[in-house]
């Protein structure tokens, strides 16, 4: 059935008469009707019958519909509103409403203390009882450029400061350097005062090295030692 | 099938309204509207012969086009975009099940012979006051034959014989290849024929 040139040419009778054949098969077809009084009857037919589709009357629209359509695009634009509130915008509702609401108070003293903890911790002032100003060193002529270029080092450069000017440092740098930068800090190795103030302590290994290497641009090698302890 | 020459789709005026009111311009959806509502009314009327519902289907389209304004990109003409939006709004109204007593499966006889009977259908251009009545008649017998030939076909007949589109833009609504497009034209105009000729037999006997 399928292979039957007929049957082919019947099947593309309709997309011939809708001009969607390629110029091939319209020649192809066109040869076929002419040669066969069959299926341009068969063509009639299924013109007409495609034309009751197209002459079929249009279906009016109801007075309404205009008013109804806009009745209910209204509607969509309110709830579109509601949705675009962002969920930050709605959580910050919901934080002011509950902080009006006084159910924060018992909470208060922990989350302050731990917000006070984590501000000391991350500014470097917890490893020091007397903290000096930043701004003050900062505008220092002393301070190496290399330290204000890199912030990771400035924050050490602070407590070396703090060191020089307690007078630990000497008794460190009196302190043999280890053979290997990565010794192990012992107590036979270490200086009493550094072990008893465990705040220079985490600083020892890089004071070590600056010594050792008798320039402060060897800061740099050790930053990596630093952080870990840190 | 022969690759027609299809024009740009920038100069489809359609798309332009579209695109204008992605930007914001409600004026543009409001002549998007009301010039192409009652066409997807008529479709969706025709697709499910319910006509008050196919106000609601053309609604639901709209607000669709409205809610999915940022998804729409011009890939085709603006119609096709809409049709297919209206065709799936009609396939999801279908599955409900309400048009059951329509769309029961019939098996339409294919290559019946008979042919002579297919004269007695009045034209479409009846114009005496017999002549129009039966091809009112005739109006509502292809309404009944539409509604039991598959989705497919009857989405493929009706865009192409009410709205006039093409193959290649039936196949992007439907979602489809242009060869299936010329396949389900055929078939459906097959069966609507046919369905014409067993209505007339019955209606001699």
């Amino acid at each position: 059935m399928k292979n039957n040139p007929e049957t082919k040419i019947i099947s593309d009778l309709v997309a011939y008469l809708d001009g969607e054949l390629s110029e091939r098969d319209r020649r192809r077809v066109a040869t076929a009707l002419r040669g066969s009084p069959a299926l341009l009857q068969e063509v009639g037919h299924l013109e007409q019958t495609g034309s009751y589709i197209s002459k079929l009357d249009r279906a009016t629209l109801s007075e309404n519909f205009p008013a109804t359509f806009l009745r209910r695009l209204k509607q969509v634009q309110q709830e579109e509103q509601i949705e675009q509130e962002s969920l930050l915008a709605r959580l910050q509702h919901k934080w002011v409403e509950w902080l009006a609401g006084g159910h924060w108070t018992p909470a208060f003293v922990p989350v302050a203390s731990l917000l006070i903890i984590l501000a000391s911790f991350y500014s470097g002032k917890l490893l020091t009882s007397t903290p000096i100003g930043g701004s003050q060193l900062a505008q220092s002529d002393q301070i190496p450029a290399q330290v204000v270029e890199n912030p990771v080092f400035f924050r050490d450069y602070w407590r070396t400061v703090r060191l020089e000017r307690w007078a630990h440092f000497d008794e460190i740098a009196r302190t043999p350097a280890p053979a290997h930068p990565n010794i192990h800090l012992t107590r036979e190795n270490t200086p009493p005062k550094v072990i008893e103030d465990p705040n220079f302590f985490i600083q020892y290994q890089i004071l070590r090295r600056m010594e050792q290497f008798q320039h402060f641009e060897s800061v740099q090698n050790v930053q990596n030692i630093n952080e870990e302890q840190v | 099938m022969e690759q027609k020459e299809r024009r740009p789709i920038q100069d489809d005026p359609d798309v332009q309204r579209m695109l204008r009111f992605q930007q914001g311009d409600m004026e543009a959806f409001q002549e998007l509207f009301q010039k192409l509502s009652p066409a997807v009314v008529n479709f969706a009327a025709k697709f499910l012969g319910v006509r008050a519902r196919a106000e609601e289907i053309a609604q639901d389209v709209f607000i669709q086009v409205y809610r999915w304004r940022g998804r729409y990109e011009p890939k085709a003409k603006f119609s096709t975009w809409l049709f297919k939006i209206a065709h799936n709004h009609c396939l999801n109204e279908v599955r409900k099940g309400e048009y059951k007593v329509f769309l029961e499966p019939v098996d339409l006889p294919a290559n019946k012979e008979g042919h002579e009977r297919e004269r007695n259908l009045p034209t479409p251009e009846a114009d005496g006051a017999e002549d129009l009545l039966a091809a009112k008649e005739a109006a509502d017998k292809i309404q009944r034959i539409l509604y039991r030939i598959p989705d497919n076909q009857r989405t493929a007949i009706l865009l192409s014989r009410l709205e006039g589109m093409s193959y290649q833009e039936i196949a992007d609504v439907i979602g489809c290849t242009e060869k299936a497009v010329k396949s389900l034209v055929f078939r459906a105009t097959q069966n609507l024929k046919d369905g014409l000729r067993d209505m007339a037999d019955d209606h001699e006997k």
